[in-house]
């Protein structure tokens, strides 16, 4: 009886705190919203609906789990995958990349090049308006290229449109932008994030410092709230051209922790989880409620051979590299066949891909050479970020042990991500696994700044790979408009980069979503962009 | 104490000048380029540079300080490298958060801790002692993304009872509230008992019992408001850490705090939010010192300030 009497009281106090923090919850919402932002309020959390609330002949409210905020919705300043995801939601582009990278007309509806391949004619669409309601016509277009490319935009995304010299306005369906050379990859570039178009009302009333809290495009979302660090809340776009998508609206959750991701969705507490980690996955697909999409995407996953440094300088050496590691057995064993082993430096949704072939696993081969070599006892370091790519230190040791059984000791070097990047710029390493991802989906991104001898470090060619025909091959086909042209000179490029095995080349890293069996229509595209279009939710 | 509280406000201008100059200069020492690590790796050199030109960045380093002190006295904290909003807005829409999720965490600890310390105490040496402190010191060693999982799987996944996600409700107070409380319960725990021994021994508790003071009036009039000092310290040293070091709960439970702001703009070299949050919670302990201080004088009027 006595303890009873103990406890009560320590039962009675958690009633206490429960009520307490109800009531210290209500005013939180006052110092956020004595800021400036209009878009941002944290009082509004409380009017979130329960999405199972709703009848079934009703929209219904989608929630989305995600695992980082969004940094900023102007899509001339924003440079991280995770807010393009959403960014290609608000904002359209003239054009666009279709699940199977197929370039379809988005804004606009038709196009034409002159005969010198400088002048694009983009006949846009005449029935369009912005979120503001404002129209969408020349003049916008004109006003976004110049905004990313004015000096005081400071967009770091600007050397994607820099080719453009100027815009000019036919009428208000028609345009024509100048580009400074014959630009072979250049509608690939227009499909790139930042070539979203803003509202010029918008861009006009905002700013560069506040267009980024408040966005206005033409596309299916239309931001209604946005609680830094807790939430982004978005209403239908009802005048959106193709049909708003079928649900209520679109909320995203933002849930740093990829295990509290799977539990939500495991529970129904949300109806998509992005960004799972591929063990997540693996436990997930075994769910009858959920479906799991697994994508290919566009990027490479190799490690940079320091090809000016030591043993590294000799291609044989470097040869043997990639014949003493078994990708297929990594990428079943390591990666969960989450992956496709490569078979050329550029992913197979990259436009110019060939299928070159990666080396064969031949570990007695590459013995062979590198005691041709005259390096039987090689030893390397490797340095690698943690947790920035797909197993990354996982995938680092299975490749320490399977050169080591070439002889080749691999002394491995963990680093936070933003370290690393600073410290490869003075190219004193031997060896650096890294992803590379051309966010054009073009050979050009793909090849160009990481294989042309003007881009060693503090650029992105950081196996300071230099081969003269390579050069002369990837400038030739930047400026060649004809596909089939160009296309071949980038299959003898990468045919070239293979065999002088610029890198240790590893896998084409895929992508998944994880939705509850309600949900259907999100289009996934290999960019790692995913449309919201045509969602629905039962 | 006026001129106490004077001096302590003065010393804070002095604590926030250090840590605004100490941030400023170490999060600098730290490899890593601000411009780069907002342009991306695949950025260009020239996007870079126009990055770097537009954040000021370009400017030599006493430049940079000057300047950023000059705002500071005017209570301009510097806008954010990545979202481009003011860093005040972001630290103020997340402080809050942060001060009630430690505020109930500490009311856990209070409720728990002092009840089971007084407990233990009154049982010195027997089962009750040796069962609450055992089970005490379990709670100071389980860390607390371990506990907060198992309280997840239990209460969220198993027991369908609690959320685990989201602010709306004070029911999400729970949950991060335990993980947080129960660490620092036990602390208290130990400590009070302690404190509580020491006091139970003092010759002026026999003289009150002498006097026919009821037991519990012994207890907790007595013994209780003497052993307080040592327990307010101990509370306000664990406030303290609370209000920074709470990212990995915070990660666990999606819970919009200053702590896990703090490290994703470290992860990103978005050094003015970093600085801003260091400078708010900087400012919230020195505040927090400054109530505890009074907290003695009130409790034990020996003690003048």
């Amino acid at each position: 009886m006595n303890r009873i009497k103990k406890i009560l009281p320590l039962m009675l106090a958690m009633a206490l705190i429960i009520t307490l923090a109800g009531c210290n919850g209500g005013d939180s919402g006052s110092p956020s919203s004595d800021a400036s932002q209009s878009a941002v309020s944290a009082d509004s959390s409380q009017a979130q609906s329960s999405p199972t609330d709703a009848p079934s002949d009703e929209l219904k409210d989608l929630i989305v789990a995600t695992g980082t905020d969004a940094s900023t919705l102007d899509p001339h300043l924003c440079t991280d995958s995770a807010t393009e995801v959403i960014n290609k939601n608000i904002y359209q582009n003239l054009v666009r990349y279709t699940a199977e990278m197929e370039i379809v007309p988005e804004l606009a509806t038709e196009w034409t090049t002159s005969e010198d391949g400088k002048t694009w004619r983009f006949t846009l669409r005449d029935d369009l308006k912005f979120h503001d309601g404002t129209d969408f016509n020349a003049e916008a277009v004109k006003i976004n290229f110049e905004r990313i490319l004015a000096e005081e935009t400071a967009s770091p995304r600007r050397s994607v449109f820099a080719m453009i010299e100027s815009v000019t306005v036919v009428d208000p369906t028609h345009v024509d932008i100048l580009t400074s050379y014959p630009c072979g990859s250049f509608l690939q570039q227009l499909c790139h994030p930042a070539g979203g178009m803003i509202s010029p009302a918008a861009i006009e009333t905002h700013g560069i410092e506040n267009l980024g809290q408040n966005p206005c495009g033409t596309g299916p979302l239309m931001l209604k709230e946005w609680t830094p660090g807790e939430k982004l809340v978005f209403d239908i776009f009802q005048d959106y051209y193709a049909g708003a998508p079928k649900v209520k609206s679109v909320t995203m959750n933002i849930v740093p922790d990829s295990s509290t991701r799977a539990m939500l969705i495991e529970s129904g507490q949300c109806d998509v989880a992005l960004r799972l980690p591929v063990t997540e996955i693996e436990r997930l697909r075994g769910d009858a409620n959920l479906t799991v999409t697994e994508g290919s995407t566009v990027m490479t996953m190799y490690i940079a051979l320091n090809n000016t440094k030591g043993a590294l300088q000799d291609p044989n050496v470097r040869r043997a590299l990639n014949l003493a590691v078994d990708i297929d057995s990594i990428v079943k064993n390591v990666v969960s066949n989450f992956s496709e082993a490569a078979d050329s430096v550029i992913s197979k949704h990259t436009w110019g891909h060939a299928s070159i072939g990666a080396y064969p696993y031949d570990p007695e081969q590459a013995k062979q050479l590198l005691k041709d070599a005259g390096h039987e006892n090689l030893e390397i370091t490797l340095w690698t970020p943690v947790g920035r790519y797909l197993m990354d230190i996982q995938v680092a040791e299975a490749i320490q042990a399977q050169l080591a059984d070439v002889g080749v000791t691999l002394n491995i070097q963990q680093w936070e991500f933003q370290a690393l990047m600073e410290e490869v710029k003075k190219a004193e390493f031997d060896a650096v696994l890294l992803g590379w991802s051309p966010s054009t989906a073009d050979a050009d991104q793909g090849l160009y700044p990481v294989f042309h001898s003007t881009q060693h470090p503090p650029q992105s060619n950081r196996a300071l790979y230099s081969n003269a025909d390579v050069d002369t091959l990837l400038e030739q086909a930047r400026e060649e408009v004809d596909a089939t042209k160009r296309a071949d000179l980038y299959k003898q490029a990468q045919q070239i980069i293979m065999d002088d095995a610029a890198w240790l080349l590893l896998y084409y890293p895929n992508q998944a979503l994880v939705t509850t069996k309600d949900v259907s229509g999100i289009e996934l595209i290999p960019t790692e962009h995913m449309l919201f279009a045509n969602v629905e939710k039962k | 104490m006026a001129v106490y509280i004077a001096k302590k406000i003065g010393l804070t201008f002095v604590v926030l000048f250090c840590a605004a100059t100490c941030s400023f200069f170490l999060l600098r020492l730290i490899p890593g380029d601000p411009a780069e690590a907002l342009a991306g790796p695949q950025a260009t050199q020239s996007d870079v540079a126009a990055v770097r030109a537009s954040l000021n960045l370009d400017k030599p380093i006493p430049l940079q300080y000057t300047a950023y002190m000059g705002n500071l006295l005017k209570g301009d904290l510097g806008y954010s490298y990545r979202s481009r909003r003011p860093v005040l807005d972001e630290v103020l829409a997340r402080w809050p958060n942060t001060l009630r999720l430690s505020l109930t965490s500490m009311l856990v600890a209070v409720v728990i801790g002092v009840p089971v310390g007084i407990f233990a105490a009154r049982r010195r040496g027997k089962l009750g002692d040796t069962l609450s402190m055992g089970i005490s010191f379990l709670g100071i060693s389980m860390p607390s993304f371990w506990l907060g999982m198992l309280l997840i799987l239990l209460f969220s996944v198993r027991f369908k009872l609690l959320p685990f996600y989201g602010m709306d409700s004070p029911l999400n107070y729970i949950l991060p509230s335990l993980t947080l409380g129960l660490g620092i319960a036990a602390n208290i725990a130990r400590l009070t008992r302690v404190s509580m021994l020491e006091v139970l021994d003092q010759d002026y508790i026999r003289t009150a019992r002498g006097k026919g003071v009821s037991e519990a009036g012994v207890v907790y009039v007595h013994a209780l408001r003497n052993a307080a000092v040592s327990i307010i310290t101990i509370i306000g040293l664990q406030l303290g850490a609370l209000l920074g070091g709470q990212v990995v709960t915070e990660t666990l439970f999606s819970w919009p705090g200053l702590g896990r702001m703090i490290v994703d703009a470290l992860t990103a070299r978005d050094y003015m939010v970093v600085q801003g949050g260091i400078l708010v919670l900087a400012l919230t302990f020195t505040i927090l010192n400054l109530l505890t201080d009074i907290c003695y004088a009130v409790l034990d009027p020996r003690i003048r300030l």
